[in-house]
């Protein structure tokens, strides 16, 4: 999964992202960079996934990582940066999402990038999945902010409760029964999708 | 186990994270109900559409991007550096204003106390009450014990004490010269009115005019007993920018304001100015016969009095002139050639310099006194 990716990263760096941050925080900007490498893709999909938009996603995580390094002095390192990073992402990209939806939203674009991550794919197939990620993506707009977040943080990036519970600043309990009920109002949106597909099969 | 129950719980069994017991009620629920099936599947295909998404690579040249913006807030100060730096440097200038004001204030200040200073000195230059002048008038047989406020305030009630502390054959004399005396009363009750203790006797004598002063006379308090041009030469229409004194009754009424004097001169009237007014004011007063007999007397009277002037001499009259600090040695030529001076205190020369620095005038007295009559 990602955050196993992520561990290898950090032992091939050899620095562990606190020490990143202590460094940024001495004044050492180069670590911040090291600290980007790190979680570019992380938050650049999670963003991504909140928004269904690769043009917003990449302006709001560059402004994610850039809010990072002004607060970096504030960044006490009791919990991983990957949570406080989350953290940030969400927010920015749940302000984005508001002023996305007072205008008129754009139609999701669906990355064209997919059919690479699935080895030897049929056209049919490819035509399929992608149909599929993109009600996918067209339910997560649909949800609440929050309930989109969780799930994403959970289902997609394997965040342990845990750290979701500290991402969201909410108690590990809450973050059960909200992604559970976030996960039936995603079932519930994608149902039509998922019963005209078994009807295929 | 009921179907709401178990589906509270289908979330954490999909994640395999449910206890033993737990577990085996949901598994042997969902085994004979259908409903709850059907709807451990779909969150299942939620959850594997959510986690099946694939991760896109960030845009080419992601991190470059971000770098440089780094770098540039890195290099451009923050808000919050430049309200500090703000705050760091306006406290500086707050605190340069702060001590330029202070500066500024004292400054005015004493500029100020200065000028009201010098303000005050000319309000009480028309306050030349000092007990010689007093002494000189011509209520001189008065007792020396009445105040001059006392007499200020009854005149009336003065004049009949003159009239009747006179030496006891006063009553024949006044008899004899009852119209000298009504005229030496007379000054006496107007001078009281206006300024207290006014030389009436030297209203009584006319003095030849002289030559003017380059000075500024400020008052001698006797504008209101004085014909212009009278007196002692220094007139008020001397050097055509003469300006008018002040002159201020009620604050003259005050001795204990008398103003401190930068230079003081006591002048003697020349021999001959003092033989021709004496002459004068003899044959003035030839006609009534008995005021040659009475004036030595006052002024023999009167001589006890003043113990801080010289026997032979009588003060006649105490002027204030205010002359700028570089007409002075101008003005003290002018009074030598006017008058010879008895004595004189002048001012030194580093305070003549710093009067002239600050662009002040210099106060000075001038005593004058003439020589006893015998």
């Amino acid at each position: 999964m990602n955050r196993s990716n992520q561990t290898k990263e950090m032992v091939a760096d050899g620095i562990s992202d606190a020490e990143c941050v202590r460094r940024v925080q001495r004044g050492e900007t180069d670590a911040f960079e090291t600290l980007v490498r790190r979680h570019e893709k992380t938050i650049f999909n999670l963003v991504y996934r909140m928004l269904g938009d690769a043009e917003e996603a990449a302006e709001v995580s560059q402004e994610v990582f850039l809010s990072a390094f002004r607060a970096a002095g504030q960044f006490r390192g009791d919990a991983n940066f990957s949570t406080w990073l989350y953290r940030i992402a969400i927010n920015h990209a749940s302000t984005r999402r508001k002023t996305l939806n007072s205008r008129q939203r754009k139609v999701v674009p669906i990355e064209s990038a997919d059919s690479l991550h699935d080895p030897q794919p049929g056209p049919l197939e490819i035509l399929e999945k992608q149909e599929i990620r993109e009600k996918v993506q067209f339910a997560l707009n649909q949800l609440e902010p929050d309930d989109a977040a969780v799930i994403l943080l959970r289902d997609m990036q394997d965040v342990s409760y845990n750290e979701v519970a500290h991402v969201l600043e909410i108690p590990v309990g809450t973050v059960k029964s909200r992604l559970h009920r976030a996960r039936q109002a995603l079932k519930s949106r994608l149902k039509s999708y998922f019963s005209a597909e078994r009807k295929a099969v | 186990m009921t179907c709401a129950e178990v589906q509270l719980l289908l979330s954490e069994y999909i994640e395999k994270s449910l206890d033993t017991i737990r577990l085996k009620a949901v598994e042997s629920h969902l085994l004979a109900c259908p409903c709850c099936r059907a709807e451990t599947e779909g969150l299942m295909d939620c959850i594997r559409q959510i986690s099946d998404l694939p991760l896109l690579d960030p845009p080419i040249g992601f991190t470059q991007r971000v770098m440089a913006h780094v770098r540039e807030i890195e290099t451009k100060p923050t808000v919050w550096w430049r309200l500090f730096s703000s705050f760091r440097i306006g406290v500086p200038i707050q605190a340069t204003a702060v001590v330029l004001v202070a500066v500024l204030a004292v400054f005015l200040y004493q500029k100020e106390s200065q000028i009201s200073e010098n303000g005050a000195s000319r309000a009480i230059f028309p306050t030349p009450p000092s007990p010689l002048s007093d002494n000189r008038s011509g209520a001189k047989l008065e007792e020396p014990t009445a105040s001059a406020q006392r007499r200020a305030d009854a005149p009336g009630q003065a004049n009949s004490k003159a009239s009747a502390i006179s030496s006891p054959n006063a009553e024949s004399r006044k008899k004899a010269s009852g119209a000298a005396l009504t005229e030496q009363a007379k000054p006496k009750t107007s001078s009281s009115t206006n300024v207290e203790a006014n030389s009436a006797g030297d209203v009584k004598d006319p003095l030849p005019r002289r030559g003017p002063i380059q000075a500024q006379e400020i008052a001698t308090g006797m504008e209101g007993l004085r014909s212009s041009g009278e007196g002692f030469g220094f007139g008020p229409t001397i050097g055509g920018s003469l300006r008018p004194g002040f002159f201020l009754p009620e604050r003259s009424l005050s001795p204990i304001t008398e103003p401190t004097a930068d230079a003081e001169f006591v002048v003697r009237r020349r021999e001959t100015q003092t033989r021709d007014q004496n002459g004068i004011a003899r044959s003035e007063s030839a006609r009534q016969s008995a005021e040659s007999d009475i004036a030595p007397a006052v002024t023999k009277q009167t001589l006890a009095s003043p113990p801080s002037q010289s026997s032979s001499m009588t003060v006649r009259e105490i002027r204030w002139f205010a002359v700028p600090a570089e007409q002075y040695e101008q003005f003290r030529k002018d009074l030598v050639s006017e008058a010879t001076i008895d004595s004189e205190k002048t001012i030194g020369v580093s305070e003549r310099d710093f009067a002239l620095k600050s662009n002040r005038e210099l106060l000075i007295k001038v005593i004058i006194v003439s020589p006893a009559e015998r």
